[in-house]
């Protein structure tokens, strides 16, 4: 199978497909899964899988994002803010992406799945607390009015929220949006919890803010991979297509399901997953199928 | 202003999401067991490709515009920093690929 014939793309799409769907299902981007995918399976080099990956991830992201803003759960303000943080970030990932070698790329792949199992673990356990008292806030929050309200479908009425710590947060992103030019992933994974610790946002808004940021920050990355010519539309349409598809059904299954079994599953996929590209950073020694 | 950014995503990425499946459609029809790259169906991917890039770009875009148009100054110089980044590194990027290709 060579690059670019449609039965090439044909798998790509249906691949992205069932990536965009087990994301959806599990409310996370389908980078993490569609990177894996494309290096592992189809033996892509992995800078053009970032390049692919970060264009579902594009599409993933507006799809969704569209859909939390109709429920107000995105702070715009906030999100707008933070932005300068991950775009900066995206950029230096993508001077760093010249750098690496290739393995240090799959090895850094294999931490971010590990934290998300990680992650993942830690929901399963607390996902029936009560959310904690409304947290200080930041004289810079107050300053820029960053903080807001949400509607709480349980509790019928807005809930008011401050943010706290807002420079910590920035240098937080700023991280996050290095990883995810370098990974081709939105790293969802990276930015909710650093908005939960740093900001103290209630985790309905923190992972809407975060949606939409992705977007843009993968935009930032994309835009001079596209400028290189590092991405292969061949690749990079169908995965984008089937992602968008996938997520979209995926978070259709999210809203009826959310069985703890399933999430034991996944963790188990991502440990493998983990394992995988931890394997393939060493291709000196080791067969990759 | 949560309307307008949910239409411009919304439909945003479906109209790019048609291109990139006409695109396909035509390369199945066209050549579907042969294996030359079909032009057409790659630009017509080529172009859901690039609106996605531009999507969310055109999002911070709106946003800034929005701010001046309530004279959040604040906010619009916050936003305009953003695309400015976004800006300065697809332009080093483009300038980059000119000068590997010289």
């Amino acid at each position: 199978m060579s690059i670019g014939t449609p039965i090439y793309s044909l798998m790509i799409c249906l691949t992205s497909l069932a990536a965009g769907l087990l994301g959806g299902i599990l409310g996370m981007a389908s980078g993490i899964f569609i990177i894996p995918a494309l290096t592992l399976l189809f033996g892509l080099d992995i800078h053009y899988a970032v390049g692919a990956g970060l264009i579902s991830v594009i599409g993933c992201s507006c799809g969704s994002a569209a859909s939390a803003m109709e429920n107000r759960l995105t702070n715009i303000r906030l999100a707008i803010l933070l932005e300068i943080g991950t775009t900066l970030g995206a950029l230096t990932g993508i001077i760093l992406s010249g750098v690496f070698p290739e393995s240090v790329l799959y090895l850094l792949f294999t931490v971010i799945l590990l934290v998300s199992a990680h992650q993942m673990f830690l929901k399963r356990k607390k996902d029936h607390l009560p959310t904690g008292p409304e947290s200080p806030a930041d004289r810079w929050a107050t300053k820029l009015r960053l903080n807001s309200s949400y509607p709480d479908p349980l509790l019928q009425c807005d809930v008011n929220y401050n943010v706290d710590r807002v420079f910590l947060g920035l240098f937080l992103m700023y991280g996050a949006g290095v990883v995810s030019s370098l990974l081709g992933i939105g790293s969802g994974v990276l930015k909710v919890p650093a908005m939960d610790s740093a900001l103290r946002l209630p985790i309905k808004v923190s992972s809407a803010t975060s949606n939409f940021m992705i977007g843009v920050t993968a935009a930032a990355s994309a835009g001079v991979y596209y400028a290189r010519g590092e991405i292969l539309t061949g690749v990079a349409a169908p995965a984008a297509l089937g992602s968008m598809i996938g997520a979209f059904i995926g978070s259709k299954i999210l809203m009826r399901t959310s069985n703890s079994r399933i999430r034991t599953l996944f963790i188990i996929v991502l440990l493998i997953l983990a394992v995988k590209m931890f394997l393939a950073a060493f291709p000196g020694k080791t067969f990759i199928g | 202003m949560e309307k307008i950014l949910t239409g411009l995503l919304k439909y945003g990425s479906i109209f790019a999401s048609v291109w990139i499946t006409i695109g396909m459609i035509l390369s199945m029809a066209r050549g579907g067991s042969s294996n030359d790259h079909d032009r057409l169906a790659d630009q017509l991917m080529g172009i859901g490709v690039v609106l996605l890039i531009a999507l969310p770009v055109a999002r911070v875009a709106l946003i800034f515009m929005i701010f001046l148009f309530e004279r959040d100054y604040i906010f619009a110089v916050i936003s305009g920093t953003v695309l400015l980044i976004i800006a300065t590194g697809f332009l080093a990027g483009v300038l980059a690929s000119h000068i590997t290709l010289m």
